[in-house]
């Protein structure tokens, strides 16, 4: 399926009375790119509930929605989408959320779809995913996510993943080929803040906000193989891993690497036996030491779930904040990871693989 | 191995109290009811409006004017019915929310959009000796604070920036040089005419008016004489006896009151003189649009002509509102519609009288209303910090940290800043209480500087103690003579128009200031400053006096062991110079490892600082 750019749609009366807090924030070109835009999630999980509520209230114009799994009855009381009065077990995720979404911005256009997208061939999904603004995977598989992601890379459409593992969760950006309002440096310091030499820079006009002058310029970002894989053994990483490196990356990486190999049984206590070594290879390979690591293999089932409801909270709002400012091409987006550990409360985002 | 629900199993019997069920409320109810929280009790004296739906997920447009902690309990309730939510749709300061009922609750959340609530919550918090978390957005900035009795700082530990910017009255009145000086001084040509009459918020020029920014040019030229004329009279009186004439009222505004500021020509020597605009001509300057057509099209710049119409539109609009409801007496609302326009044609009409760029009414709105930007994500990333660091504080963990959410990311491939971790929220230990503390520390004291033979008792009570200290029922004693001052019963009512000197109250008074609701006993050390007129006064936590002193002590002090130092390291063999120049050496080589990390972490704090203080307002 391909969705053909229609024309643009102005923002009306009345819903420049509920957008107005925001469109003070990010003004009305940006509120109009967002009513023009089409946004795909993939994973109906709380953090999904998450992106799903920021989005829809950003005011999107189409929202495709996809899960083929039906809810647990762990979701019910957590997920703040379903109506716990109905048998939800009986319903596809979204389907049994889309009853509240759709009372949530009845100017956005749900569309659902149950089916496991990631299971078809290459060529389906590429169709599939083109003409979409932006693509959102969560709380999938490192080669599900990994397969998605080079396809909306090749094509340079906007992706993101994410996913909680209980008390800890991950943030993944590419917006390979897309522009954002870049603040023009002061001539002076130029020498300081060069940008990476493979930035293809495309100036256009220059903005003038309070003073500062800002211009449009395009990004190039690695691929999630690239950034999760990146080589710390050279000796210049090696003297700047202890500052790059947040802790909590590690955790996240195991968590990957065990989603891979499919090495997780679902059983704590063995599943942890199986972690450890894969936590303490990964964080011996980023140069960090095991004793100097906050979060011990003792609190791993805190990496377990249930999802822990603020870190969805934080990753989602992040997710929906970048996605918004990816989409109205408005101001910097951070790097692209972020981590967001409650075990520590700290929230930390990174540029990989490491240049 | 059980899930870390069996590790937290306290979440299911902690009692919470959460205040305010807005932007931060809503997504606080939502992260407690799915983390597990089974026991909690909201309130807010607020109601929905439509400007609420673009984030306040729980609310619907079929809700617009509903109590807020009404509908959040019963959607909360909807996807978790497990939860024991209750709630009160009301005013945190009644009085049922006494120190017992805050003692009722294991813990209290903070979800709140203004200081005065905030501060009142900080106290009760710390008269129940409960603990508390606080909380803030704006824009994509947040913030969260957690507050102990005895370990930590409190809220009102550290002086807050005013909510709202102030300007001087002749900027106002006399050489306007922004909007926002248009913009107020529209607000106030509408308390003139049609809401509440304040003589703080006269509109005509002011005649004896100094030139704040020129000051050595005084108004008394002989020119500046003829200005003074005539004596002024009270604009609605004015407009009264002209039964509301748009075009007179509005020639009075804009023409002959610009024709006397014009005339004061010590005004106009470094500044471009205004120009007189009759109504006849305004409607004239420009196309014209409708009054109707002009309400609709609030992002568009309208033309003066459209402006003079909208001027006259809403005289007549809000005449009749008047009359039809006499008892009742109009105050500024943004979200009035009439009231808007008629604030927004008059701030654009002296904007361009002044050559001031003109706005549209969604900006001049803005300014008026005093908006602060909000959106969903940040309001979900704070409360989701809130409940992570309560979930900690009721473990018993001792690594509470506040956080705030930096607002300006760095951008991506510069290369300096990749040296780095890049905290997006920027995690610490809280503060420890500051000794000096009004609310919280053993002292209790503050200092106020005022002229006793002008400051009547009422103001010392409405305007020291309610507004400034945010008290809610002060009784007040002199120490010195054991008079009571006030009495929060009313028996001293007869007090409050005598000066502070006609009951002896001057300067080195000491009052005993307490407040029974709040459970807060402070003492207020009077200090006179004569140049101070009628009821304004300063505020010190500390004496100005004694901090000089102090200051100076300090500084000989230094002196004096710099001397000494000086005089010992000329003493010094030069074997223990080398000594230290290793030691050195030794610090800095360890120094790029670790601390890089560190020293990055004090930068940032401070930065974290700068930005609260940026924060003019909070949800």
């Amino acid at each position: 399926m391909t969705i053909e750019q229609s024309e643009n749609v102005e923002v009306s009366k009345q819903e420049l009375q509920i957008y107005d807090r925001q469109i003070r924030l990010w003004g009305m070109e940006a509120q109009t790119k967002l009513r023009n835009s089409k946004v795909l999630v993939i994973g109906g999980s709380q953090l999904g509930a998450e992106v799903a509520k920021t989005l829809s209230l950003a005011g999107v114009d189409e929202m495709h929605l996809v899960d083929h799994r039906f809810v647990e009855n762990s979701e019910i009381g957590a997920n703040f989408l379903y109506d716990a009065s109905i048998d939800n077990t009986r319903l596809t995720k979204w389907v049994a959320a889309k009853n509240f979404l759709t009372n949530l911005n009845r100017n956005v256009k749900l569309f659902i779809v149950e089916d496991d997208i990631l299971s078809k061939s290459d060529d389906e999904i590429e169709s599939y995913v083109r003409g979409f603004t932006i693509v959102i995977v969560l709380d999938e598989t490192y080669t599900r996510t990994a397969k998605l992601n080079a396809i909306c890379h090749k094509h340079q459409i906007r992706f993101v993943a994410g996913a909680i593992y209980g008390w800890v969760g991950y943030a993944f950006f590419d917006f390979d080929g897309h522009s954002f309002l870049t603040k023009v440096e002061d001539p002076s310091s130029q020498g300081m803040t060069t940008l990476d030499d493979d930035h293809k820079n495309n100036s256009t006009a220059v903005v003038t906000v309070e003073d500062e002058q800002f211009e449009q310029k395009t990004y190039s970002y690695p691929t999630f193989s690239a950034a999760f894989n990146s080589d710390f053994s050279s000796k210049k990483a090696m003297r700047k891993c202890k500052r790059v490196i947040p802790t909590s990356y590690f955790l996240v990486k195991t968590m990957l690497r065990a989603s891979m190999d499919s090495s997780l049984t679902g059983d704590i206590d063995k599943d942890i036996e199986t972690l450890t070594p894969i936590w303490k290879e990964e964080v011996l390979d980023g140069n960090h030491t095991i004793e100097m690591q906050p979060v011990q293999p003792d609190k791993f089932d805190h990496l377990y779930p249930p999802e822990f409801s603020p870190t969805s909270a934080c990753i989602g709002g992040i997710i929906g904040q970048e996605a918004i400012k990816t989409i109205t091409e408005g101001k910097l987006p951070i790097r692209n990871i972020f981590i967001y550990s409650a075990l520590d409360s700290t929230g930390i985002a990174c540029d990989f693989p490491l240049s | 191995m059980p899930s870390w629900k069996e590790k937290h199993g306290k979440i299911q019997t902690t009692k919470l109290l959460v205040v305010g069920a807005g932007g931060i409320g809503c997504e606080l109810l939502k992260n407690l009811a799915a983390t597990g929280f089974q026991n909690v009790h909201v309130i807010d004296l607020d109601t929905i409006d439509i400007s609420n739906l673009n984030r306040q997920f729980l609310f619907r447009k079929e809700h617009v004017s509903s109590s807020k902690a009404e509908i959040a309990t019963k959607v909360v309730k909807q996807f978790c019915p497990s939860i024991n939510l209750g709630f009160d749709h009301a005013s945190i300061f009644e009085e049922e929310f006494n120190v017992e009922f805050f003692k009722k609750f294991d813990m209290v959340l903070n979800a709140l959009d203004n200081k005065k609530a905030r501060n009142h919550v900080n106290r009760m918090c710390h008269a129940a000796n409960k603990p508390l978390i606080e909380s803030g957005s704006s824009g994509y900035f947040g913030q969260v604070q957690v507050i102990m009795r005895g370990k930590t700082e409190c809220y009102e530990c550290q002086e807050k920036p005013a909510s709202q910017k102030t300007f001087p009255g002749c900027t106002i009145r006399n050489t306007p040089s922004e909007h926002i000086h248009c913009t107020v001084w529209a607000k106030h040509v509408f308390n003139q005419l049609f809401g509440e009459v304040d003589i703080d918020d006269d509109v005509s020029p002011d005649m004896e008016a100094e030139d704040t920014e020129n000051p050595n040019e005084t108004g008394n030229s002989q020119d500046d004489e003829a200005a003074k004329e005539p004596a002024p009279i009270g604009t609605r009186k004015w407009a009264e006896s002209v039964n509301f004439d748009a075009a007179k009222v509005f020639d009075k505004l804009f023409f002959q009151d610009i024709q006397y500021l014009v005339k004061m020509d010590h005004l106009w020597k470094q500044r471009k003189p205004p120009t007189p605009l009759s109504f006849a001509v305004a409607t004239t300057t420009g196309e014209s649009l409708s009054f109707a057509d002009a309400q609709n099209k609030d992002t568009s710049i309208w033309s003066i002509a459209t402006c003079a119409n909208v001027f006259a539109g809403c005289v007549r609009e809000l005449l009749k509102e008047i009359k039809l409801n006499p008892d009742v007496t109009l105050s500024f609302d943004k979200d009035h519609p009439i009231i808007m326009a008629f604030v927004a044609a008059c701030a654009n009409v002296r904007a361009h009288l002044f050559s001031i760029h003109t706005k549209t009414m969604f900006e001049i709105k803005a300014m008026a209303g005093n908006i602060i930007p909000a959106i969903a994500s940040t309001n979900a990333i704070v409360a989701g910090m809130i409940v992570t660091e309560a979930v900690k504080m009721i473990d018993g963990n001792a690594d509470v940290k506040s956080s705030f959410i930096r607002n300006q990311p760095n951008p991506r491939g510069k290369k300096l800043s990749l040296n780095r971790l890049f905290q997006i929220f920027l995690e610490g230990a809280p503060y420890p209480p500051n000794p000096k503390c009004y609310v919280c520390s053993e002292t209790r004291e503050v200092f106020i500087y005022v002229n006793p033979a002008e400051m009547t008792v009422g103001a010392l009570r409405d305007k020291v103690l309610m507004q400034e200290l945010n008290m809610l029922q002060p009784d007040v004693m002199d120490t010195n003579t054991a008079n009571v001052v006030l009495s929060s019963d009313g028996d001293t009512d007869s007090l409050l128009p005598k000066k502070l000197s006609e009951i002896s109250i001057e300067d080195g008074a000491i009052l005993t200031c307490d407040d029974f609701m709040q459970d807060m006993v402070l003492k207020l050390f009077i200090r006179r400053a004569n140049h101070l007129r009628g009821d304004n006064f300063e505020i010190a936590r500390s004496d100005k006096e004694k901090d000089e002193e102090e200051a100076r002590k300090k500084e000989q002090e230094k002196h004096r062991l710099e001397e000494a130092e000086n005089k010992e390291k000329l003493e010094t063999d030069h074997k223990s110079e080398e000594e230290e120049r290793r030691k050195r050496k030794v610090d800095e080589k360890e120094s790029s490892e670790e601390p890089d990390v560190k020293r990055t972490k004090v930068e940032e704090k401070t930065g974290g600082e700068e930005n609260e203080n940026k924060i003019l307002a909070m949800e």
